[in-house]
């Protein structure tokens, strides 16, 4: 059970540090936006840009546009495991709540094999199909002068939906462990899942801040 | 036996559809994730539709090109317009992390001191500016409880009002543009962004200046309901007239280049360099300025506004796409918090963090909800709503008045992101086969041709669309289930009472309903500025 949970461990530092990383491609696709509208709204640079197209044969414009929901594309695919693993995926916490963290975690396990791992598998197999299709057929982009090699970003696709299957077998060895596993394997388990409905804690905690922000106030 | 086989086999052909859904509800209350029970789900009945024959394994193709996008269609990666998502969210948490939010706050209620209920107004104002582009009505809730909750209860206002002004205000901001819930609503209904932002503001602006209204006569009749900032709490130095003329010098002087330039150098857009111009000035003033009441506008009030009119305007003057607005709006809240010293290394890195957990969060009920979609209508289940609903026979106001009222008893238990992406496309259909009965009611002519139809459905899906937004607010707000109230309570200081919430809401539901029986009946008011602005 041991190394089952260390290998949960790696699984989950990739799933999440790659979330990290692509993260910060919101700032290249800001750069980009601006970028795009300075040369294009603003007459001075539109009109030497649209020299640069004449004589080149490029719209800078198009690719500038190709790009943008290329990066919001990665941005959005590679952040699905990161986001179940630090639950940041919306539940319908209402009942949730009720119930023991052992509850909790049985549903957990049945609903990842039952609904979220049949789901990924899927969504991974036919990300391929679609993406060797685009690569087959050496799709580019639908305008003559936009970005080429569409299988590129569609790969993203196939690279998302397995780092999210990533997460998931993360979750599911530790709630192995946490449902299974010998006392020590349940406290490891426990302390590095976080799809517990801790939400009462979380917010005692803030409330606990404003309690204290209440006294500074009156402090004043 | 074969025959009992039979039977079931008619009945589940025609009514998978509708099991569909009643297994999703059933595991949604479970508290799994929402986009793996969507995409579950899918798969099961899928695999079910399989058995029957009703489609084959290759349907799961279908489901990754919708949810890959392009052609236009409403996918969630090749598509321009959610790129605006990311965007705002990125705007939104910089907003809050780099205390714009706050700094805005604290000089409202200065500027508002001799006015009755000045904090409470305060909260409305920020609340109307700063909207709740973070993407989750928890959230912002929090937020702003967090932010002003405190400083309320201190000054001496009553908890009804105090906790009642908050929940209303930061729930606002899902009607208010730039807001996250019309984007995927406008992508969803294949209408235009722009247009429906720019549809939402009277509609929005009404709703804060009812609460504005009740606030005012509330503390004007019973002044102990909120007590006044005293004086001596005002740490602030008395402004120089001088450095007034001074700025507002300033500001002449670049209007009047800019006036100048339109008329002699045509290659520049003059309209922008002057607006930006006075921004930066009115930045650097600021700066400068020491601890003032001009200084503390130019600081914290100017600003957010600026950013806001800038996001807003360059949608309403045609300068930009909604997205690029976004992608603008994004990179001004940087440049506010860096203007503002709170640029730092740190800052940024959990603005960038949390910009990435709520896109993923989004997205994937977006993923979750497009694979959900594409089974259950390949599974005819739009065509079994269709047939229930001409089964009901209703006209057209009862069956308006009924998605209504089923939204908003899903508004209870469902955050805006559930309801938009999964509801919203079952329901659109139903509202665009009823459009030509809505039409003298938005004061339109029958259609005749197919470009006046889509004409028409393309305006009553936008008004369609705020009454939802206004209803959903609405619905997070209903005590006793409205979840709006239970994020307050839980980090409201203890002293605050669940009672005292749901009697300080319990008057911004009325006006909420005010609002929205003013948009059912005055349907001009959510469509004439989009008229006026984009032509018919």
């Amino acid at each position: 059970m041991g190394s089952l949970l260390a290998g949960a461990q790696v699984l989950d530092t990739i799933a999440r540090s790659i979330g990290k990383k692509i993260g910060w491609i919101i700032l290249p696709l800001i750069a980009v936006i601006m970028f795009d509208v300075i040369t294009r709204k603003i007459d001075v640079t539109r009109i030497y840009f649209s020299g640069f197209t004449m004589e080149y044969g490029i719209s800078v414009s198009t690719i500038l546009q190709d790009l943008q929901w290329h990066f919001h594309g990665a941005l959005l695919m590679l952040t699905f495991g990161f986001g179940y693993l630090s639950n940041a995926h919306v539940r319908v916490d209402v009942f949730r709540e009720l119930f023991r963290h052992k509850v909790q975690a049985w549903l957990e396990f049945w609903g990842l094999i039952i609904l979220a791992i049949p789901f990924l598998i899927l969504m991974v197999n036919y990300s391929i199909d679609i993406t060797v299709l685009s690569f087959n057929q050496g799709e580019g982009s639908e305008s003559m002068t936009g970005l080429g090699q569409r299988w590129f970003i569609k790969s993203a696709m196939i690279v998302g939906f397995s780092i999210a299957l990533m997460a998931v077998i993360a979750t599911l060895v530790r709630l192995i462990g946490f449902l299974f596993g010998s006392e020590e394997d349940q406290e490891i388990a426990r302390h590095s899942l976080e799809i517990f409905a801790d939400e009462a804690r979380e917010l005692e905690a803030a409330r606990l801040e404003a309690e204290r922000a209440l006294q500074a106030e009156k402090g004043n | 036996m074969h025959e009992l086989f039979e039977v079931f086999y008619d009945h589940m052909y025609e009514f998978v559809g509708a099991y569909m859904f009643v297994a999703l509800a059933l595991t949604l209350f479970t508290g799994f994730p929402v986009a793996f029970a969507l995409g579950g789900i899918s798969v099961i009945f899928g695999g079910f539709a399989i058995y029957l024959e009703i489609f084959e394994l290759n349907v799961f193709f279908q489901v990754i090109q919708r949810i890959w996008g392009g052609d236009g269609a409403s996918g969630a990666v090749q598509n321009p317009i959610l790129v605006a998502v990311p965007c705002f969210v990125f705007m939104g948490t910089m907003l809050e992390k780099s205390r714009v939010a706050e700094d805005l706050l604290h000089i409202l209620q200065i500027m508002l001191r001799r006015v009755p209920g000045a904090l409470a107004l305060s909260v409305t104002v920020m609340g109307t500016i700063m909207a709740a582009t973070t993407g989750i009505i928890g959230a912002s809730v929090v937020m702003m409880t967090l932010l002003a909750l405190p400083a309320m209860l201190a000054r001496g206002y009553h908890p009804a009002l105090a906790t009642g002004t908050i929940a209303a205000s930061a729930t606002l901001g899902i009607l208010i543009p730039p807001s996250i819930m019309l984007v995927l609503m406008a992508n969803l209904l294949a209408v235009s962004v722009g247009n429906l932002f720019i549809g939402a503001i009277l509609p929005g602006m009404v709703l804060s200046g009812l609460y504005f209204a009740y606030i005012m006569t509330m503390c004007s009749v019973k002044p102990s309901l909120a007590p006044p900032l005293p004086e001596d709490a005002i740490k602030i130095d008395p402004t120089q007239m001088q450095s007034v003329l001074r700025y507002f010098g300033i500001v002449a002087v670049i209007v009047a280049i800019a006036f100048i330039g339109h008329y002699t150098i045509e290659t520049l857009n003059w309209k922008v360099i002057g607006f930006l111009g006075i921004f930066l000035a009115s930045m650097i003033m600021g700066r400068s300025e020491g601890n003032t009441m001009l200084g503390g506008i130019l600081r914290g009030f100017v600003p957010p506004i600026f950013l806001i009119v800038l996001v807003l305007g360059s949608i309403f003057a045609g300068w930009a796409t909604p997205t690029e607005a976004a992608g603008v709006g994004a990179f001004g809240s940087l440049t506010l918090a860096w203007f503002n010293r709170t640029l730092s290394k740190d800052v940024l890195e959990q603005v960038v963090h949390r910009t990435a957990l709520t896109t993923a969060m989004i997205f994937f009920i977006f993923v979750g909800a497009t694979a959900f979609s594409t089974i259950f209508r390949n599974v005819y289940g739009e065509d079994l709503i269709i047939e229930f609903i001409e089964w009901l026979e209703l006209g057209p106001w009862p069956l308006l008045f009924m998605l209504m009222g089923a939204i908003f008893i899903m508004g209870f238990f469902f955050d805006f992101l559930e309801i938009t992406l999964i509801i919203l496309p079952v329901f659109s259909p139903v509202i665009r086969t009823m459009a030509p009965a809505f039409a003298p009611h938005l004061g339109l002519e029958l259609p005749e041709n197919a470009a006046q139809i889509q004409f028409l459905e393309a305006q009553v899906i936008y008004w369609f669309a705020i009454l939802v937004a206004t209803n959903l607010q609405t619905s997070f707000l209903t005590p006793p289930f409205g979840f709006a109230l239970f994020y307050m309570k839980g980090v409201a200081p203890s002293s605050v009472k669940m009672q005292e919430i749901y009697k300080g809401i319990i008057p911004f539901v009325m006006l909420q309903l005010i609002g929205l029986t003013t948009v059912v009946y005055f349907p001009q008011l959510a469509l004439w500025l989009p008229q006026q602005i984009f032509g018919r």
